[in-house]
């Protein structure tokens, strides 16, 4: 990432600009809300935005994740280079699910199926790495990694 | 409340029901607006105008109520300003925005003052007028940046920090009008202005520096608790400011810059709704005393000034935004935002109710705001292609002398 710039803007926020090696120019808007704003600038007209993405916080931090440098990804690469062989796998928890609404610790997960649970996804909400007390809530993205015949109980057993 | 008690139930019955009505209609007209993209102030000022004074519809029995209400309106758009920047935010627009504010004061201000002088308004009319053209209705700006998807734009910083330093004037502009609108000799007056912008100068400082502290007292955990004791807190200072005769509003606009924090933004989350409702009672009593038959003397003056300073916001928003290195396509949209008018030219205007200034102020403020509140957003959605003031100069220069047309271009260029 090249140089990043700030701006601020008062009574909204402030704004980030940084160009990429392509030279793209990219611009990020931090609300007081928490809210953001990916703006993406025009070439022709460079003080403008070609197209600009809102972003709600819990949305901000999902796209965070996606990029790269967060906790989520980080776990899922220390993961990934500890067994070779190993697969990632996201499911949803669906309504009847025989672990629907049940903890990772009274659904002895580990035991049951061998894999481990890297994170919980939540109405946007992440809880990287849960522990015993973690919930797989209806609806919910799971993300697990382990061996395929584990992973392929865990599917059974979060769906419906 | 007592008053309306005391009057007896069929009183409050019907007092019940003309809010409602009025209330209901302000609702129609702002979800109206909303639908088509515009501020509802344009609305709530023509529909005040057509059922005024002689129009259709009187209001007899929750008058007291509103003027009460219309009064605590401008209060809370003051307060909610206020709350808008931080302090740091506004020491900030000083020091890198006072070239453009100067620029914007210079080139907004003086149409409103001279135009008030030509119209035989006197010193303070023309004052008054000055104030309604110079201000850009904040509220209609910033709106315009979020729907437009231009806060990300590098001309936008330029705009508001336009608007932050005209808070900053208003800041002033506001304790002056007040003492002058009391009256009384020129010595006493210029005591009591002085008095004044002292008061407001070192409250100022206080509420940027002690921000933390007031904040931390009034924190609750409780919204109820906190809504209550902020509301309180305004229409105390508030009272004290009228008390010195510095100007309810300002009393308001000072305890939204000493919030600070997670309080200032909870309260801008409870007392903003509160704000729309009050404010929309102030602007439509503004529009209901205006007499109807008063409007089409002031129209042709209205549009005229409309035009005027529609093209100097404009080239103050080139100019602001030429300032950060922005090219001609981006001067052109930061000048475009800055066109309207709305909510601060209109409590500009009703501060003169009652008092000796000429009365065509209310008709001509609220035209005004009417023609720009409406042509400001348009202008900058669309954008279209707006001469600059220097080349009409040289366009005029040529049109006067045409004879000499060339050595008139050679002489301005």
């Amino acid at each position: 990432m090249g140089r990043v710039s700030e701006s601020e803007l008062p009574g909204v926020g402030a704004r980030f600009d940084f160009s990429t090696d392509d030279g793209e120019q990219l611009g990020v808007v931090v609300h007081r809300s928490g809210r953001r704003d990916v703006a993406f600038y025009d070439t022709d007209d460079p003080d403008a935005c070609r197209a600009v993405v809102h972003l709600e916080e819990h949305e901000a931090r999902d796209l965070a994740e996606l990029l790269g440098g967060s906790r989520l990804s980080e776990e899922v690469a220390r993961l990934r280079h500890q067994v070779a062989g190993i697969t990632l796998d996201w499911l949803t928890v669906e309504a009847g699910a025989p672990w629907a609404g049940s903890t990772i610790g009274d659904a002895e997960v580990r035991s049951e199926t061998g894999v481990s649970i890297v994170a919980i996804i939540s109405d946007g909400a992440t809880s990287p790495s849960p522990g015993p007390e973690g919930v797989f809530g209806i609806g919910d993205t799971v993300i697990a990694i382990g061996m395929p015949d584990g992973l392929e109980v865990l599917a059974a057993r979060l769906s419906g | 409340m007592f008053v309306i008690l005391a009057a007896g139930s069929s009183d409050v019955a019907m007092a019940f029901i003309e809010l409602g009505a009025l209330v209901i209609g302000l609702g129609v007209l702002a979800r109206l607006s909303h639908r088509v993209g515009l501020s509802p102030i344009p609305a709530y000022l023509a529909a005040g105008l057509i059922f005024g004074t002689g129009g259709l519809a009187q209001i007899n029995f929750a008058d007291d109520f509103i003027d009460l209400a219309s009064e605590i309106g401008v209060l809370l758009l003051l307060f909610v300003l206020g709350l808008e920047y931080t302090g740091a935010e506004l020491t900030d627009g000083l020091r890198k925005g006072w070239r453009s504010g100067c620029v914007d004061l210079a080139l907004n201000f003086t149409p409103g003052l001279v135009a008030g002088l030509l119209l035989g308004w006197g010193p303070l009319g023309a004052l008054m007028l000055a104030g309604v053209t110079y201000i850009s209705s904040s509220g209609v700006v910033s709106k315009l940046l979020g729907d437009l998807d231009r806060m990300a734009n590098r001309e936008t910083p330029s705009v508001l920090t336009i608007l932050v330093f005209e808070d900053l004037v208003m800041a002033a502009y506001l304790p002056v009008l007040g003492v002058l609108l009391v009256g009384g000799s020129v010595v006493s007056g210029a005591i009591s202005v002085g008095v004044a912008l002292s008061v407001t100068a070192l409250v100022l400082v206080l509420a940027i520096r002690m921000g933390g502290p007031i904040s931390a007292l009034l924190s609750a955990r409780s919204d109820e608790a906190l809504l209550l004791s902020v509301m309180g807190l305004i229409l105390v200072v508030g009272g004290l400011a009228q008390r010195v005769q510095v100007s309810a509003a300002i009393g308001a606009f000072l305890v939204g810059i000493a919030l600070s924090g997670e309080v200032r933004e909870r309260a801008e989350d409870l007392l903003t709704p509160l704000r729309d409702l009050f404010a929309a009672l102030f602007f439509v009593l503004f529009s209901l005393r205006i007499d109807p038959g008063d409007l089409p003397p002031v129209l042709v003056a209205a549009a005229l000034l409309a035009g005027i300073t529609a093209l100097t916001k404009i080239a103050t928003g080139r100019f602001a935004a030429r300032q950060l290195g922005v090219g001609p396509r981006g001067r052109d949209r930061a000048g475009m935002a800055l066109v309207a008018r709305g909510e601060f030219s209109i409590v500009i205007a009703g501060l003169a109710a009652g008092t000796v200034v000429d009365s065509a102020l209310a008709p001509t403020a609220a035209a005004y705001v009417l023609i720009l509140a409406v042509v400001g957003p348009l202008l900058a959605r669309f954008n279209p292609p707006v001469p600059s003031l220097d080349s009409m100069r040289r366009r005029l220069a040529r049109w006067r002398s045409p004879d000499r047309a060339v050595a008139g271009g050679d002489a301005s260029a």
